[in-house]
């Protein structure tokens, strides 16, 4: 009897071991796979791909349904926005005339200036048209999926906008698909998305880093604004290209509030996301031209 | 209705969760409901079926939805469905569980998956917000839709599942 019960108690004790370990390995797997990784494992490609291979053959589908119930019940905006495209175009085609003349000089400027043939593509960003095919069901982990890869010349870090503004940045890559992460998961805690530096259309010297968003107010925070900043409310907020991670002149959003930050020495604006991160169906992947001539 | 049934219903259960329904939520509710019917699944195999069955079930496609996905870290949903799955069924396999029972405790495993998972990216500083504020802002609204879900598919879930489980005493109803 005795026996039987020791054995019972090292079968209790293994479970516990096994417990043990298990925790100790998903922590270690955790904090493996928590910072930047440029290049999966053949396990994870080839199990990420052929999901989503699957998944993209009913993400658009459904996203066509929905957007024709969607279409019907918004039937009558249609007039009202017609309305507003036109005026849209009429101001583009005004802008347009303008745009040619300003690239013309800036063309004759940068040859008068003897600029250097990598200085001239600096800004020669390429929007490359990408489908969304699949989106993660943990709101706290709310990555979405597009149908481009490491096969297409997409690397981690690159941003990812709509016709509104920067929607987030590429996080993992798979061969044929990746992930991206919204920007509504910038958290100055951790260092896994990396700030972005921001200024606004209408002042061009001014300066601000966007490195948190308040879930509980749908704004992003930026912060390190100078007091003597010329920002104000309603301003456009766009990249200002100075970190290094995100290209030059994408909109971000307008401003909300501007107020005193928490040490009383610079001031914090908060700042509302001009794209919206639901129902995304396309999406542009910004691709710099230095980083396009490394791929073959 | 036996194990060649539950693996592709589960899989076709996985890739319905993050096309197609992400479109039927309502625009308001967008971020906030998320829906996690695999996790069902594995909870309802730990009811009938047995606790391996619940174990492979939340860990396989607990690593699928962790590697199609990954974006902060990887091992979240592989952990927590396995363990909360093989946990349900250690506690009530062969246990006679009638709907409402099942269905508190699949309630239970939601809330505490959810708040599993929020912990640890918590832990690793992948998130700062309140948890108060999470579990108003999203792990209350998606209890409601895991449990519709749920109790929608308690009948056949059921069947499937404990048709698989033979060996099981009670099997006389």
């Amino acid at each position: 009897m005795g026996r039987v019960s020791e054995l019972f108690r090292i079968f209790r004790n293994k479970k516990l071991f096994v417990l043990l370990i298990v925790l100790i390995v998903f922590a270690a797997i955790m904090g493996f796979s928590l910072g930047q990784r440029d290049n999966l494992t053949w396990p994870e490609n080839f199990v990420g791909d052929s999901v989503t291979f699957v998944q993209q053959w009913f993400y658009k589908p459904a996203g066509y349904l929905a957007g024709l119930f969607e279409d019907i019940r918004s039937m009558r905006d249609i007039y009202r926005e017609n309305e507003e495209l036109r005026r849209t175009v009429a101001r583009y085609a005004r802008d347009r005339v303008t745009y040619n003349r300003i690239e013309l000089e800036n063309e004759r400027l940068k040859e008068a200036l003897a600029f250097k043939e990598r200085q001239k593509r600096m800004f020669d960003y390429e929007y490359v048209i990408a489908q969304v095919v699949a989106v993660s069901p943990d709101p706290l982990n709310p990555t979405f999926k597009i149908n481009l890869g490491s096969t297409d010349g997409i690397r981690p870090n690159m941003a990812v906008v709509t016709t509104d503004g920067l929607v987030g940045l590429v996080n993992r890559v798979f061969p044929l698909y990746s992930t991206v992460m919204p920007i509504t998961q910038l958290n100055s805690e951790s260092n896994e998305m990396r700030a972005i530096s921001a200024t606004v259309m209408e002042h061009k010297e001014s300066f601000g880093v966007i490195e948190d968003y308040d879930a509980q107010q749908g704004l992003l925070i930026m912060n390190r604004i100078a007091e003597d900043d010329p920002l104000s409310e309603n301003d456009v907020v766009i990249t200002s290209g100075l970190g290094g991670v995100y290209p030059y002149g994408l909109v971000i959003g307008t401003v909300e509030t501007r107020q005193v930050g928490d040490f009383g020495l610079t001031h914090t604006a908060y700042v509302k996301p001009a794209a919206d991160f639901d129902r995304l169906a396309e999406v542009f992947v910004v691709v710099p031209p230095d980083l396009e001539e490394e791929a073959p | 209705m036996n194990t060649r049934w539950v693996i592709p219903l589960t899989a076709l259960l996985f890739i319905m969760e993050t096309t197609v329904v992400p479109w039927l939520i309502p625009e308001p509710m967008h971020g906030r409901i998320a829906p996690h019917f695999v996790f069902v699944a594995a909870l309802y195999a730990g009811l009938y079926a047995g606790r391996h069955a619940a174990l492979i079930i939340g860990f396989v496609f607990g690593l699928l939805q962790d590697i199609v996905f990954y974006g902060h870290l990887l091992g979240v949903h592989t952990l927590l469905m396995g363990a909360i799955a093989y946990l349900t069924g250690l506690l009530l396999e062969g246990k006679r569980v009638p709907m409402l029972a099942a269905l508190a405790v699949i309630g239970l495993g939601c809330f505490l998956y959810d708040a599993g998972a929020y912990g640890i990216y918590r832990v690793f500083r992948v998130t700062h917000e309140p948890f108060e504020f999470v579990l108003l802002h999203s792990i209350a609204p998606s209890l409601f839709l895991q449990t519709g879900f749920a109790l929608a598919v308690y009948v056949p879930a059921r069947r499937l599942f404990e048709a698989k489980a033979k060996h099981n005493p009670d099997e006389e109803e």
